[in-house]
Protein backbone atom coordinates (compact mmCIF):
# COMPACT_ATOMS: atom_id res chain seq x y z
CA UNK A 1 0.00 0.00 0.00
CA UNK A 2 1.39 3.30 -0.66
CA UNK A 3 2.04 5.55 1.88
CA UNK A 4 0.05 8.61 0.71
CA UNK A 5 -3.09 6.54 1.16
CA UNK A 6 -1.91 6.09 4.36
CA UNK A 7 -1.62 9.68 5.46
CA UNK A 8 -5.09 10.14 4.03
CA UNK A 9 -6.28 7.02 7.04
CA UNK A 10 -3.91 8.96 9.36
CA UNK A 11 -6.16 12.23 8.68
CA UNK A 12 -9.28 10.59 8.80
CA UNK A 13 -8.65 8.52 12.26
CA UNK A 14 -7.19 11.65 13.80
CA UNK A 15 -10.13 13.74 13.36
CA UNK A 16 -12.58 10.91 13.90
CA UNK A 17 -13.83 10.85 10.41
CA UNK A 18 -12.30 6.69 9.78
CA UNK A 19 -14.82 4.56 8.45
CA UNK A 20 -14.57 1.06 9.75
CA UNK A 21 -13.06 -0.61 6.46
CA UNK A 22 -10.30 2.44 6.33
CA UNK A 23 -9.64 1.23 10.28
CA UNK A 24 -9.65 -2.00 9.02
CA UNK A 25 -6.79 -0.94 6.71
CA UNK A 26 -4.68 1.38 8.97
CA UNK A 27 -5.00 -1.91 11.62
CA UNK A 28 -3.39 -3.81 8.71
CA UNK A 29 -0.80 -1.66 7.96
CA UNK A 30 0.27 -0.82 11.14
CA UNK A 31 0.25 -4.11 11.83
CA UNK A 32 3.05 -5.21 9.41
CA UNK A 33 5.97 -3.54 11.15
CA UNK A 34 7.23 -1.50 14.26
CA UNK A 35 8.17 1.36 11.78
CA UNK A 36 5.19 1.70 10.75
CA UNK A 37 3.51 1.99 14.12
CA UNK A 38 6.24 4.41 15.27
CA UNK A 39 5.42 6.23 12.03
CA UNK A 40 1.65 6.11 12.80
CA UNK A 41 2.59 7.93 16.31
CA UNK A 42 4.67 10.38 15.09
CA UNK A 43 2.32 11.75 13.33
CA UNK A 44 -0.10 11.69 15.64
CA UNK A 45 1.52 13.69 17.65
CA UNK A 46 2.18 16.26 14.95
CA UNK A 47 -1.50 16.32 14.19
CA UNK A 48 -2.02 17.07 17.90
CA UNK A 49 0.40 19.96 18.16
CA UNK A 50 -1.53 21.28 15.15
CA UNK A 51 -4.79 20.99 17.05
CA UNK A 52 -3.71 22.24 20.19
CA UNK A 53 -2.13 25.07 17.79
CA UNK A 54 -5.73 25.71 16.51
CA UNK A 55 -7.64 25.89 19.61
CA UNK A 56 -5.24 28.12 20.80
CA UNK A 57 -5.95 30.42 17.93
CA UNK A 58 -9.49 30.68 18.83
CA UNK A 59 -8.91 31.86 22.61
CA UNK A 60 -8.84 35.90 23.22
CA UNK A 61 -6.53 36.14 25.50
CA UNK A 62 -7.01 40.16 25.32
CA UNK A 63 -10.89 39.95 26.56
CA UNK A 64 -10.02 37.29 29.31
CA UNK A 65 -7.48 39.87 30.47
CA UNK A 66 -10.15 43.23 29.84
CA UNK A 67 -12.37 40.57 32.87
CA UNK A 68 -9.88 39.95 34.88
CA UNK A 69 -8.75 43.19 34.82
CA UNK A 70 -11.87 45.23 35.41
CA UNK A 71 -12.21 42.69 38.57
CA UNK A 72 -8.64 43.18 40.28
CA UNK A 73 -8.11 46.96 39.29
CA UNK A 74 -11.71 48.85 39.36
CA UNK A 75 -12.20 48.22 42.95
CA UNK A 76 -14.09 50.73 44.36
CA UNK A 77 -16.32 50.18 41.63
CA UNK A 78 -15.83 47.09 42.42
CA UNK A 79 -16.59 47.33 46.09
CA UNK A 80 -19.44 50.23 45.58
CA UNK A 81 -21.33 47.84 43.45
CA UNK A 82 -21.10 45.11 46.33
CA UNK A 83 -22.14 47.30 48.77
CA UNK A 84 -24.88 48.23 46.54
CA UNK A 85 -25.96 44.95 46.44
CA UNK A 86 -25.55 44.23 50.30
CA UNK A 87 -27.43 47.89 51.04
CA UNK A 88 -30.17 46.48 48.65
CA UNK A 89 -30.28 42.89 50.25
CA UNK A 90 -30.60 44.69 53.76
CA UNK A 91 -32.98 46.86 52.76
CA UNK A 92 -35.00 44.13 50.75
CA UNK A 93 -35.97 42.20 53.89
CA UNK A 94 -38.35 44.95 55.59
CA UNK A 95 -39.34 45.58 52.41
CA UNK A 96 -40.01 42.23 51.44
CA UNK A 97 -42.18 42.35 55.25
CA UNK A 98 -43.63 45.79 54.59
CA UNK A 99 -45.17 44.36 51.08
CA UNK A 100 -46.28 41.45 52.91
CA UNK A 101 -48.48 43.32 55.71
CA UNK A 102 -49.47 45.60 52.93
CA UNK A 103 -50.89 43.15 50.70
CA UNK A 104 -52.32 41.14 53.62
CA UNK A 105 -53.98 44.50 54.76
CA UNK A 106 -54.87 44.95 51.01
CA UNK A 107 -57.40 42.36 51.99
CA UNK A 108 -58.93 44.15 54.41
CA UNK A 109 -58.70 46.74 52.10
CA UNK A 110 -60.83 45.80 49.86
CA UNK A 111 -63.58 44.62 52.13
CA UNK A 112 -63.47 48.13 53.53
CA UNK A 113 -64.01 49.25 49.84
CA UNK A 114 -67.08 47.39 49.50
CA UNK A 115 -68.58 49.04 52.68
CA UNK A 116 -67.24 52.92 51.43
CA UNK A 117 -71.09 53.40 49.44
CA UNK A 118 -71.79 56.31 47.02
CA UNK A 119 -75.52 56.85 46.46
CA UNK A 120 -77.18 58.53 43.59
CA UNK A 121 -80.27 60.45 44.98
CA UNK A 122 -83.13 62.19 42.65
CA UNK A 123 -85.30 64.96 44.22
CA UNK A 124 -89.05 65.17 43.92
CA UNK A 125 -90.29 65.49 40.52
CA UNK A 126 -86.58 64.62 38.91
CA UNK A 127 -86.01 61.32 37.23
CA UNK A 128 -82.36 60.11 36.63
CA UNK A 129 -80.52 56.93 35.13
CA UNK A 130 -76.76 55.70 35.88
CA UNK A 131 -74.66 52.92 35.42
CA UNK A 132 -73.24 51.09 38.13
CA UNK A 133 -69.03 49.72 38.20
CA UNK A 134 -70.45 46.56 37.15
CA UNK A 135 -72.48 47.66 33.88
CA UNK A 136 -75.65 47.58 35.21
CA UNK A 137 -77.94 50.16 34.57
CA UNK A 138 -80.14 52.21 36.66
CA UNK A 139 -83.06 54.35 36.46
CA UNK A 140 -83.96 56.29 39.14
CA UNK A 141 -87.72 57.67 40.22
CA UNK A 142 -88.31 60.85 41.67
CA UNK A 143 -87.44 61.13 44.98
CA UNK A 144 -85.56 58.01 45.02
CA UNK A 145 -82.04 56.68 46.88
CA UNK A 146 -79.58 54.24 45.41
CA UNK A 147 -76.30 53.27 46.98
CA UNK A 148 -74.10 51.22 45.83
CA UNK A 149 -70.30 50.41 47.02
CA UNK A 150 -67.56 52.02 45.17
CA UNK A 151 -65.87 48.60 44.53
CA UNK A 152 -68.53 45.70 44.54
CA UNK A 153 -67.42 42.75 46.41
CA UNK A 154 -66.04 39.48 45.52
CA UNK A 155 -69.02 37.65 45.85
CA UNK A 156 -71.92 39.89 45.25
CA UNK A 157 -72.75 43.01 43.87
CA UNK A 158 -75.23 44.68 46.64
CA UNK A 159 -77.49 47.75 46.43
CA UNK A 160 -79.65 49.34 49.13
CA UNK A 161 -82.52 51.10 47.24
CA UNK A 162 -85.06 53.61 49.21
CA UNK A 163 -87.85 54.75 46.13
CA UNK A 164 -88.24 53.77 42.85
CA UNK A 165 -86.29 52.25 40.28
CA UNK A 166 -85.46 49.93 37.17
CA UNK A 167 -82.48 48.09 36.63
CA UNK A 168 -80.96 46.52 33.93
CA UNK A 169 -78.30 44.16 35.50
CA UNK A 170 -75.23 42.85 33.53
CA UNK A 171 -75.02 39.11 33.10
CA UNK A 172 -72.88 37.38 35.18
CA UNK A 173 -74.30 34.03 36.55
CA UNK A 174 -71.50 33.62 39.09
CA UNK A 175 -71.68 37.55 40.56
CA UNK A 176 -75.41 37.58 41.84
CA UNK A 177 -76.61 41.24 41.96
CA UNK A 178 -78.99 41.86 45.11
CA UNK A 179 -80.90 44.74 45.77
CA UNK A 180 -81.94 45.13 49.54
CA UNK A 181 -84.67 47.30 50.72
CA UNK A 182 -85.68 47.08 54.40
CA UNK A 183 -85.35 43.63 55.08
CA UNK A 184 -86.61 42.43 51.33
CA UNK A 185 -84.37 41.74 48.85
CA UNK A 186 -84.01 41.11 45.27
CA UNK A 187 -81.13 38.79 44.17
CA UNK A 188 -81.00 38.47 40.74
CA UNK A 189 -77.87 37.26 37.83
CA UNK A 190 -79.23 39.17 35.07
CA UNK A 191 -82.35 40.26 34.49
CA UNK A 192 -84.57 43.48 33.67
CA UNK A 193 -86.87 44.81 36.64
CA UNK A 194 -88.61 47.54 38.34
CA UNK A 195 -88.65 48.04 42.23
CA UNK A 196 -90.82 50.52 43.85
CA UNK A 197 -90.13 50.56 47.27
CA UNK A 198 -90.85 53.81 48.59
CA UNK A 199 -89.78 53.76 52.41
CA UNK A 200 -93.11 55.77 53.40
CA UNK A 201 -95.40 53.07 51.48
CA UNK A 202 -96.59 50.09 53.23
CA UNK A 203 -95.68 47.50 50.26
CA UNK A 204 -92.66 47.30 47.83
CA UNK A 205 -93.52 46.43 44.54
CA UNK A 206 -91.31 44.64 41.98
CA UNK A 207 -92.31 43.70 38.63
CA UNK A 208 -90.21 41.28 36.71
CA UNK A 209 -89.17 42.31 32.75
CA UNK A 210 -86.67 39.85 31.51
CA UNK A 211 -84.95 36.80 33.28
CA UNK A 212 -85.54 35.61 36.87
CA UNK A 213 -85.49 37.31 40.33
CA UNK A 214 -85.63 35.88 43.72
CA UNK A 215 -87.48 38.07 46.02
CA UNK A 216 -86.14 37.22 50.00
CA UNK A 217 -87.86 38.18 53.08
CA UNK A 218 -84.83 38.32 55.34
CA UNK A 219 -86.81 38.22 58.71
CA UNK A 220 -89.23 35.09 57.46
CA UNK A 221 -86.67 33.59 54.60
CA UNK A 222 -89.56 33.75 52.49
CA UNK A 223 -88.60 33.42 49.10
CA UNK A 224 -90.43 33.57 46.00
CA UNK A 225 -89.11 33.42 42.60
CA UNK A 226 -90.76 35.67 39.27
CA UNK A 227 -91.39 34.82 36.21
CA UNK A 228 -91.23 37.55 33.25
CA UNK A 229 -94.52 39.52 33.97
CA UNK A 230 -95.44 38.74 37.66
CA UNK A 231 -95.53 41.37 40.06
CA UNK A 232 -94.63 40.56 43.74
CA UNK A 233 -95.83 42.61 46.23
CA UNK A 234 -94.12 42.93 49.82
CA UNK A 235 -96.35 44.08 52.94
CA UNK A 236 -94.56 45.80 55.62
CA UNK A 237 -96.70 44.66 58.12
CA UNK A 238 -97.92 41.31 57.44
CA UNK A 239 -94.31 40.44 56.18
CA UNK A 240 -95.50 38.72 53.31
CA UNK A 241 -94.80 38.27 49.45
CA UNK A 242 -97.93 38.25 46.78
CA UNK A 243 -97.71 37.19 43.59
CA UNK A 244 -99.55 38.24 40.21
CA UNK A 245 -99.56 38.52 37.12
CA UNK A 246 -99.52 42.09 36.15
CA UNK A 247 -99.45 44.61 32.86
CA UNK A 248 -95.62 46.08 33.39
CA UNK A 249 -96.16 49.11 31.33
CA UNK A 250 -97.81 50.52 34.03
CA UNK A 251 -95.10 49.89 36.49
CA UNK A 252 -92.18 50.76 33.81
CA UNK A 253 -93.65 53.67 31.81
CA UNK A 254 -92.01 56.07 34.05
CA UNK A 255 -88.41 54.79 32.74
CA UNK A 256 -89.54 56.28 29.30
CA UNK A 257 -91.47 59.69 30.74
CA UNK A 258 -94.92 58.41 30.91
CA UNK A 259 -97.30 58.21 33.52
CA UNK A 260 -99.66 55.85 33.26
CA UNK A 261 -102.19 54.48 35.79
CA UNK A 262 -104.54 51.71 35.35
CA UNK A 263 -107.36 51.09 37.74
CA UNK A 264 -105.57 52.83 40.17
CA UNK A 265 -106.95 54.09 43.09
CA UNK A 266 -106.91 58.19 43.98
CA UNK A 267 -104.49 58.06 46.76
CA UNK A 268 -101.96 56.38 44.32
CA UNK A 269 -102.30 58.53 41.69
CA UNK A 270 -102.20 61.43 43.59
CA UNK A 271 -99.19 59.95 45.71
CA UNK A 272 -97.22 59.65 42.00
CA UNK A 273 -98.26 62.70 40.83
CA UNK A 274 -96.88 63.97 44.07
CA UNK A 275 -93.05 62.66 43.14
CA UNK A 276 -93.19 63.17 39.74
CA UNK A 277 -94.43 67.33 39.98
CA UNK A 278 -92.97 67.53 42.96
CA UNK A 279 -96.07 69.31 44.56
CA UNK A 280 -98.11 68.82 47.34
CA UNK A 281 -101.49 67.23 47.06
CA UNK A 282 -104.57 67.26 49.60
CA UNK A 283 -107.66 65.48 49.22
CA UNK A 284 -110.27 67.10 50.65
CA UNK A 285 -112.94 64.72 50.54
CA UNK A 286 -112.46 61.54 51.80
CA UNK A 287 -114.40 59.51 49.18
CA UNK A 288 -112.14 60.99 45.76
CA UNK A 289 -109.78 58.19 47.36
CA UNK A 290 -111.81 55.56 46.50
CA UNK A 291 -111.77 57.06 42.55
CA UNK A 292 -110.44 54.31 40.40
CA UNK A 293 -108.25 56.07 37.00
CA UNK A 294 -106.67 55.11 34.24
CA UNK A 295 -104.89 57.44 32.08
CA UNK A 296 -101.40 58.15 30.43
CA UNK A 297 -99.68 61.07 30.31
CA UNK A 298 -96.71 62.02 28.58
CA UNK A 299 -95.18 65.14 28.97
CA UNK A 300 -97.66 67.10 30.30
CA UNK A 301 -97.61 69.64 32.70
CA UNK A 302 -99.24 69.15 35.89
CA UNK A 303 -102.09 71.94 35.16
CA UNK A 304 -102.55 69.46 31.66
CA UNK A 305 -102.94 66.22 33.96
CA UNK A 306 -105.04 68.06 36.55
CA UNK A 307 -107.75 69.25 33.81
CA UNK A 308 -107.79 65.91 32.16
CA UNK A 309 -108.18 64.07 35.58
CA UNK A 310 -111.28 66.49 36.57
CA UNK A 311 -112.74 65.56 33.07
CA UNK A 312 -112.36 61.96 34.00
CA UNK A 313 -113.92 62.66 37.59
CA UNK A 314 -116.07 64.37 39.69
CA UNK A 315 -113.32 66.62 40.75
CA UNK A 316 -112.54 70.33 40.97
CA UNK A 317 -109.01 71.75 42.06
CA UNK A 318 -107.15 74.33 43.68
CA UNK A 319 -103.44 75.41 43.23
CA UNK A 320 -102.17 77.63 45.65
CA UNK A 321 -99.53 80.26 44.65
CA UNK A 322 -96.12 79.07 46.20
CA UNK A 323 -96.00 80.73 48.94
CA UNK A 324 -92.67 82.93 50.05
CA UNK A 325 -91.33 81.33 53.47
CA UNK A 326 -89.18 82.59 56.57
CA UNK A 327 -85.82 81.68 54.57
CA UNK A 328 -86.78 83.01 51.13
CA UNK A 329 -87.55 79.80 49.37
CA UNK A 330 -90.79 79.03 48.22
CA UNK A 331 -92.62 76.61 49.55
CA UNK A 332 -94.04 73.62 47.58
CA UNK A 333 -97.04 74.46 45.12
CA UNK A 334 -100.39 73.10 47.27
CA UNK A 335 -102.98 71.26 44.70
CA UNK A 336 -106.24 70.56 47.44
CA UNK A 337 -108.72 68.14 45.84
CA UNK A 338 -112.67 68.49 46.34
CA UNK A 339 -115.89 67.31 45.30
CA UNK A 340 -117.29 69.05 41.92
CA UNK A 341 -119.92 71.00 43.92
CA UNK A 342 -117.35 73.08 46.25
CA UNK A 343 -116.27 76.25 45.58
CA UNK A 344 -113.21 77.31 47.12
CA UNK A 345 -111.67 80.89 48.13
CA UNK A 346 -108.17 80.40 46.46
CA UNK A 347 -107.68 81.09 43.01
CA UNK A 348 -109.61 78.03 41.29
CA UNK A 349 -110.11 76.82 38.03
CA UNK A 350 -113.60 75.54 37.34
CA UNK A 351 -114.26 72.76 35.07
CA UNK B 1 17.93 24.31 24.08
CA UNK B 2 14.11 22.82 24.24
CA UNK B 3 11.69 25.30 23.20
CA UNK B 4 9.73 23.93 26.28
CA UNK B 5 12.98 25.82 28.60
CA UNK B 6 13.03 29.03 26.84
CA UNK B 7 11.40 31.08 29.16
CA UNK B 8 11.28 34.77 27.88
CA UNK B 9 10.50 36.44 31.24
CA UNK B 10 12.91 35.10 34.29
CA UNK B 11 10.66 33.32 36.76
CA UNK B 12 12.43 35.06 39.86
CA UNK B 13 12.27 38.53 38.16
CA UNK B 14 8.19 37.94 37.33
CA UNK B 15 7.57 37.09 41.18
CA UNK B 16 9.59 40.34 42.17
CA UNK B 17 7.70 42.37 39.86
CA UNK B 18 4.21 40.95 41.21
CA UNK B 19 5.15 41.57 44.78
CA UNK B 20 5.45 45.15 44.09
CA UNK B 21 2.21 44.93 42.43
CA UNK B 22 3.37 45.61 38.57
CA UNK B 23 0.21 45.25 36.78
CA UNK B 24 2.26 45.63 33.52
CA UNK B 25 4.04 42.52 34.79
CA UNK B 26 0.80 40.92 35.56
CA UNK B 27 -0.92 41.61 32.33
CA UNK B 28 2.29 40.24 30.27
CA UNK B 29 2.43 36.78 32.00
CA UNK B 30 -1.49 36.39 31.87
CA UNK B 31 -1.48 37.13 28.08
CA UNK B 32 1.56 34.56 27.70
CA UNK B 33 0.05 31.66 29.54
CA UNK B 34 -3.46 32.42 29.30
CA UNK B 35 -4.65 30.51 25.87
CA UNK B 36 -2.33 27.83 26.22
CA UNK B 37 -3.35 27.03 29.29
CA UNK B 38 -6.74 27.05 28.54
CA UNK B 39 -6.41 24.60 25.73
CA UNK B 40 -4.50 22.33 28.40
CA UNK B 41 -7.59 22.58 30.92
CA UNK B 42 -10.04 22.45 27.54
CA UNK B 43 -8.16 19.02 27.72
CA UNK B 44 -8.74 17.43 30.90
CA UNK B 45 -12.65 19.09 31.21
CA UNK B 46 -13.31 19.32 27.61
CA UNK B 47 -15.67 22.39 27.83
CA UNK B 48 -14.02 25.84 26.67
CA UNK B 49 -15.85 27.94 28.63
CA UNK B 50 -15.15 26.73 32.19
CA UNK B 51 -11.54 26.28 31.27
CA UNK B 52 -11.39 29.94 30.71
CA UNK B 53 -13.41 30.62 33.77
CA UNK B 54 -10.94 28.43 35.88
CA UNK B 55 -7.89 29.89 34.18
CA UNK B 56 -9.34 33.19 35.28
CA UNK B 57 -9.64 32.24 38.47
CA UNK B 58 -5.67 31.07 38.38
CA UNK B 59 -4.76 34.31 37.74
CA UNK B 60 -6.92 36.26 39.83
CA UNK B 61 -5.87 34.21 43.12
CA UNK B 62 -2.35 35.03 42.17
CA UNK B 63 -2.69 38.69 42.04
CA UNK B 64 -4.18 38.27 45.36
CA UNK B 65 -1.84 35.92 46.85
CA UNK B 66 1.11 37.83 45.45
CA UNK B 67 2.88 38.62 48.48
CA UNK B 68 2.46 35.46 49.98
CA UNK B 69 3.99 33.16 46.73
CA UNK B 70 6.91 31.44 46.49
CA UNK B 71 7.13 30.62 42.72
CA UNK B 72 10.34 28.84 41.21
CA UNK B 73 8.63 28.30 37.80
CA UNK B 74 5.30 29.70 36.75
CA UNK B 75 4.80 27.52 33.91
CA UNK B 76 4.89 24.48 36.65
CA UNK B 77 2.61 26.42 39.07
CA UNK B 78 0.24 27.33 36.69
CA UNK B 79 0.08 23.81 35.27
CA UNK B 80 -0.29 22.39 38.73
CA UNK B 81 -3.38 25.37 39.67
CA UNK B 82 -5.21 24.23 36.39
CA UNK B 83 -4.71 20.74 36.46
CA UNK B 84 -6.10 20.57 40.27
CA UNK B 85 -9.23 23.18 39.54
CA UNK B 86 -10.18 20.48 36.62
CA UNK B 87 -9.38 17.42 38.87
CA UNK B 88 -11.82 19.49 41.29
CA UNK B 89 -14.39 20.24 39.08
CA UNK B 90 -14.36 16.44 37.91
CA UNK B 91 -15.07 15.33 41.33
CA UNK B 92 -17.90 17.86 41.78
CA UNK B 93 -19.27 16.71 39.04
CA UNK B 94 -18.91 12.86 39.67
CA UNK B 95 -20.43 13.82 43.23
CA UNK B 96 -23.29 15.20 40.65
CA UNK B 97 -23.82 11.48 38.86
CA UNK B 98 -23.68 9.85 42.25
CA UNK B 99 -25.16 6.98 40.67
CA UNK B 100 -23.08 6.83 38.12
CA UNK B 101 -20.37 4.52 40.20
CA UNK B 102 -16.90 5.59 38.43
CA UNK B 103 -13.68 6.00 40.11
CA UNK B 104 -11.48 8.02 38.22
CA UNK B 105 -7.71 7.62 38.52
CA UNK B 106 -6.94 11.64 38.61
CA UNK B 107 -2.93 10.51 38.12
CA UNK B 108 -3.98 9.69 34.33
CA UNK B 109 -3.70 13.71 34.22
CA UNK B 110 0.13 13.72 35.48
CA UNK B 111 2.31 13.90 32.53
CA UNK B 112 -0.48 13.25 29.81
CA UNK B 113 -1.56 16.21 28.36
CA UNK B 114 1.05 18.66 26.75
CA UNK B 115 1.58 22.51 27.84
CA UNK B 116 2.75 25.08 25.04
CA UNK B 117 2.56 28.48 25.63
CA UNK B 118 0.41 30.35 22.57
CA UNK B 119 3.92 31.96 21.50
CA UNK B 120 6.04 28.89 21.96
CA UNK B 121 3.92 26.95 19.99
CA UNK B 122 3.29 29.22 16.99
CA UNK B 123 6.76 29.78 16.71
CA UNK B 124 7.66 25.98 16.57
CA UNK B 125 5.21 25.21 13.96
CA UNK B 126 5.93 28.74 12.07
CA UNK B 127 9.53 27.57 11.97
CA UNK B 128 9.18 23.96 11.12
CA UNK B 129 6.85 25.03 8.13
CA UNK B 130 8.75 28.19 6.82
CA UNK B 131 11.32 25.57 6.09
CA UNK B 132 9.30 23.83 3.70
CA UNK B 133 8.71 24.96 0.01
CA UNK B 134 6.41 27.15 -0.78
CA UNK B 135 4.01 24.89 -2.83
CA UNK B 136 4.82 22.09 0.01
CA UNK B 137 3.69 24.60 2.52
CA UNK B 138 0.52 25.78 1.25
CA UNK B 139 -0.42 22.10 0.07
CA UNK B 140 0.36 21.13 4.04
CA UNK B 141 -1.61 23.88 5.43
CA UNK B 142 -4.49 22.70 3.36
CA UNK B 143 -4.20 19.19 4.18
CA UNK B 144 -3.71 19.52 8.33
CA UNK B 145 -4.33 22.80 9.06
CA UNK B 146 -7.98 23.36 6.98
CA UNK B 147 -9.12 19.37 6.81
CA UNK B 148 -9.07 19.24 3.22
CA UNK B 149 -8.85 15.87 1.80
CA UNK B 150 -6.31 15.56 -0.82
CA UNK B 151 -9.13 15.42 -4.10
CA UNK B 152 -10.21 18.18 -2.55
CA UNK B 153 -6.69 19.88 -2.14
CA UNK B 154 -6.07 18.64 -6.35
CA UNK B 155 -9.15 19.91 -7.37
CA UNK B 156 -8.63 23.72 -5.02
CA UNK B 157 -4.95 24.26 -6.99
CA UNK B 158 -5.84 22.21 -9.71
CA UNK B 159 -3.14 19.92 -9.49
CA UNK B 160 -3.03 16.16 -9.72
CA UNK B 161 -3.60 14.21 -7.01
CA UNK B 162 -0.57 12.80 -7.60
CA UNK B 163 1.27 15.65 -6.98
CA UNK B 164 -0.49 16.79 -4.33
CA UNK B 165 0.38 13.22 -2.61
CA UNK B 166 3.89 13.73 -3.35
CA UNK B 167 3.93 17.26 -1.71
CA UNK B 168 2.25 16.06 1.66
CA UNK B 169 4.78 13.35 1.47
CA UNK B 170 7.31 15.82 2.03
CA UNK B 171 5.76 18.01 4.03
CA UNK B 172 5.49 15.67 6.82
CA UNK B 173 8.74 14.23 6.27
CA UNK B 174 10.45 17.60 6.96
CA UNK B 175 8.31 18.45 9.69
CA UNK B 176 9.44 15.24 11.10
CA UNK B 177 12.99 16.00 10.98
CA UNK B 178 12.26 19.58 12.00
CA UNK B 179 9.90 18.69 15.04
CA UNK B 180 11.97 15.29 16.02
CA UNK B 181 12.58 16.32 19.80
CA UNK B 182 8.68 17.28 20.16
CA UNK B 183 7.37 14.13 19.13
CA UNK B 184 9.20 11.68 21.21
CA UNK B 185 6.82 9.45 22.81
Amino acid sequence: MKRIDIDQLFVNAFSGIITSEEQQLLDEWLGESIENKRYYAEQKKLWELFSLHQKMQRIDEHKAYQKVHSKLFTPKKFNFFLLLQRAAAILLFPVVIAFAFYYYSDVKHKEQFATVYNTAETSLGMRSNLILPDGTKVWLNAGSKLSYPVLFSDQFRAVKLSGEAYFEVKKDSKWPFLVSSGNMNIIVSGTTFNCNAYPENNEIQTVLVEGQVTIANESTTEVEELQPGELATFTKDSQQIIKEKTDLQKYIAWKSGKLMFRDDRMDLVVEKLERWYNVEIEIKEKEISDYIYTATFIDESLDQVLKMLSLSAPISYTVSERSKQDDETFAKQTVKLFGKKKNNSNKQIKI
Amino acid sequence: MRVNEIKPIADKLILEHLKNSNQGVFEMVFKYYYSGLVVYSDQIINNTPLSEDIVQSVFMKLWETRHSLEIRSFRSYFIQCVKNSCIDHLRNQEVKNKYKIQITDYSQFEEQQDFWARTELDELIHQAIEKLSPRCREIFILSRVDNLRIAEIAEKLELSGRTVETQISKALKSLRIELAEYLIL
